[in-house]
């Protein structure tokens, strides 16, 4: 086995978290290794400039890695919901919508408010200097004073243009006396940095060749790499390997070009693999010490699986709203944000409402599930309805249950021989009346808009609540107890003290937000307190709840 | 089922059905007018070549290829009761494939509608955010600091239920 210089630290996964971590550590001095078991996605390999671009969508750009079945993906075996993720330097950057909204401090309370799902071991206090600074290394387009959420400062570039979509549907929430907002977003409505402003294409949904939006591998790659980052691509992480002490000597990875096999010792290490990969790893890295998988004596790695609940309406209105055009995301609202039992549920849910799509895309019902009619009336039925819609997501906070969970495959492996991932999802009683309860303000906001024709979906194929929400979170949660918690509040992994977990496992509830903006606070508050305590913690030999 | 094994009578058969699913009027182009057929042909046996046999093996009843525009029709809606998943796959993929082709592209435009070949390079006009017009000035919307938050009155929900 070939052995490289030994790193201080060691990031798995080249993704918004892996790099934020490999950043802020490199340039703090130390010596970071970042593996990703992905390659580099160019900006030409793109289908935005191909008039196959829809399909495109639904084979190899598609988010979905059993769909995508691409060399760099590993199988994600389960049919009870789609799992988004790409996998690659960038990671779910190359594909995500940017949508860049902000939890809330209820969002981080749900035991004081509640008790059926456990409070954060930290408070949105404690996170809203990270989420300002991480938006100002974004470059976060957006509108300050939204009375709805906890003041932020003036986003970095100012709000994305709101355009005729989204004048229409901030009519109709004024209508229904509801909240609204410009949308949040991780997409430059200025150039900045060498990269370019949005230029409206309308297809961010297979990402952004122009580096408009911010994806990593464009953004913070280049500066990383400049810091010493060394960054090593197609590099797939089979196991953590640990020493008689608990713990971790370092990673043990496939070179996928040359098909060695490399330990590559560090200090610390930082698993960064999205909430089904880093539980993955976890478990695959079982052995005589830690015989259910690495810091799982707990049975906690891989359960409390949440992907949000998601429901949805297409929304038609008389008006040409020009709905192909644009980023996504066009407004928030946080109207039901917040807990009211006396809807029948705890929790609340976010609207967001997006622009829709190309023509194909509206002909075959991606948004609602809902194709156009064929036959003679097609074309009248297109000429009425594309370009006139909009898109509104109610996304909710799901409770965490044990039993939502990833765990290993016991028959499927990737082309390393590693054992797949399988997921399991089904969503609460409460989650469904919370969604059932979305479906019918959704309904409102059409009639609010005066809507022609509007289309619901729940998402249900064949009895199977399938959410296309594929947000993975929640799977190595933190937390204040190691009895219930895979590590503490500082991604500190509680049995090996010297690997840290962060991502969007790392989540403890879901909030009612798209996750990035948080996933990229968290990890600008892990490398920071990492690159502050390093000299004590490259040597610890256990977690405590608080450093001093 | 391959390319090169379809018969000319599936081939007359794929035609017409996808013709049923896509007629030309209303200034869009049929199906097979568009171009689209040989592209959806070789992706459909990609994606799923069980729908394509299957499909074009439902198409013929017995008395041979159905006759005119109506007995297209009733085949189509005689496939989609049976074979509905199939169906979706079928009538996805021919969507698709139509939207792609210039001259419906073409169609599109004629609409009024600005549209693109592909979305880059040239994305669309981008207008800008002007505050005096688009901030909103509702003033709705709160949110609670972390030391307001306390417990909810959880007495008239059934958590048993809740978390069935």
């Amino acid at each position: 086995m070939k052995k490289p210089d030994h790193a201080d630290v060691v990031v798995v996964g080249a993704g918004a978290s892996g790099v934020i971590n490999s950043l802020v550590l490199a340039e703090a001095g130390l010596k970071v290794v970042c593996l990703d078991q992905g390659g580099w996605t160019q900006p030409s390999q793109h289908p935005h400039f191909s008039r196959d671009f829809q399909h495109q969508r639904h084979n190899k750009w598609s988010p979905e890695p059993a769909l995508r079945r691409g060399a760099d993906d590993y199988p994600v075996e389960g049919d009870q919901s789609h799992a988004f993720m790409w996998n690659g330097v960038g990671g779910s950057t190359n594909i995500y919508a940017a949508l860049w909204p902000r939890f809330r401090p209820s969002d981080f309370r749900k035991g004081t408010e509640h008790g059926l799902a456990p409070d954060w071991p930290i408070t949105y206090e404690d996170l809203a200097p990270f989420y300002d600074a991480a938006d100002r290394m974004i470059g976060v387009s957006g509108l300050a004073g939204d009375p709805a959420v906890p003041p932020v400062p003036d986003y970095p570039c100012g709000p994305l243009p709101l355009r005729e979509s989204g004048r229409a549907i901030g009519r109709g929430f004024d209508r229904l006396g509801w909240h609204w907002w410009p949308m949040p977003a991780g997409v430059l409505s200025e150039s900045r940095d060498g990269r370019a402003a949005c230029n409206g294409c309308g297809n961010c949904a297979s990402g952004c060749p122009r580096g408009s939006m911010a994806k990593m591998s464009v953004t913070l790659w280049p500066r990383a790499l400049a810091a010493g980052v060394e960054l090593r691509a197609q590099a797939r992480v089979e196991r953590i390997e640990t020493g008689p002490d608990g713990r971790a000597t370092g990673v043990v990875y496939i070179d996928r070009t040359t098909g060695d096999r490399v330990l590559q010792t560090a200090d610390i290490v930082i698993i960064a693999g999205n909430g089904v990969g880093t539980p993955r790893l976890l478990l695959l890295s079982e052995n005589v010490q830690h015989p259910n998988g690495l810091s799982n004596t707990n049975d906690v790695v891989g359960r409390y699986l949440l992907h949000h609940t998601l429901v949805a309406a297409e929304i038609w209105v008389d008006e040409k709203i020009d709905s192909h055009m644009g980023n996504s995301g066009a407004v928030v609202s946080r109207e039901f944000a917040e807990t009211d039992v006396s809807r029948g549920f705890v929790n609340g849910f976010n609207f967001n409402v997006v622009r829709t799509g190309p023509a194909g895309q509206t002909a075959i019902g991606s948004f609602a599930q809902r194709p156009a009619p064929w036959g003679e009336d097609h074309h009248r039925w297109f000429a009425r309805h594309f370009s006139h819609s909009f898109g509104a997501y109610a996304i909710g906070d799901d409770l965490p249950r044990a039993t939502n969970r990833i765990t290993l495959s016991a028959t499927e492996r990737d082309q390393d021989g590693l054992a797949a991932a399988k997921l399991h999802y089904t969503p609460c009683a409460n989650d469904i009346r919370m969604m059932h309860y979305g479906m019918e303000r959704l309904r409102d906001l059409a009639r609010a808009v005066n809507a022609f024709d509007v289309a619901v979906t729940d998402y249900y194929e064949n009895g199977v609540y399938r959410t296309p929400a594929w947000h993975l979170l929640g799977t190595c949660r933190m937390g204040d107890d190691p009895a219930t918690s895979v590590t503490n509040k500082y991604h500190q992994c509680w049995e090996v003290p010297n690997v840290y977990v962060c991502d969007a496992s790392s989540f403890v509830t879901g909030g009612v937000v798209n996750p990035t903006s948080t996933v990229t606070a968290l990890a600008l508050r892990c490398a920071t307190n990492l690159a502050k305590n390093f000299q004590n913690l490259r040597h610890a030999t256990r977690t405590v709840r608080e450093y001093a | 089922m391959t390319e090169d094994t379809m018969t000319l009578e599936e081939r007359r058969a794929l035609t017409a059905l996808l013709d049923t699913l896509l007629p030309g009027g209303a200034g869009f182009p049929a199906a097979s007018a568009s171009g689209m057929v040989e592209l959806f042909t070789s992706r459909l046996l990609a994606a799923a070549p069980e729908a394509m046999t299957q499909i074009i093996g439902l198409v013929d009843t017995g008395n041979g290829l159905p006759g005119g525009a109506a007995g297209w029709r009733e085949a189509a809606y005689r496939i989609e009761m049976i074979l509905p998943r199939l169906f979706s796959e079928f009538r996805k993929q021919a969507y698709l494939a139509y939207y792609e082709q210039p001259a419906v592209i073409a169609a599109i435009r004629a609409l009024g509608i600005t549209y693109n070949d592909a979305p880059l390079p040239e994305g669309y006009p981008q207008q800008r955010f002007e505050p005096a017009r688009d901030t909103p000035t509702h003033g709705r919307g709160n949110w609670l600091r972390t030391d307001e938050i306390t417990r909810v009155d959880l007495s008239n929900l059934n958590l048993g239920d809740l978390l069935a």
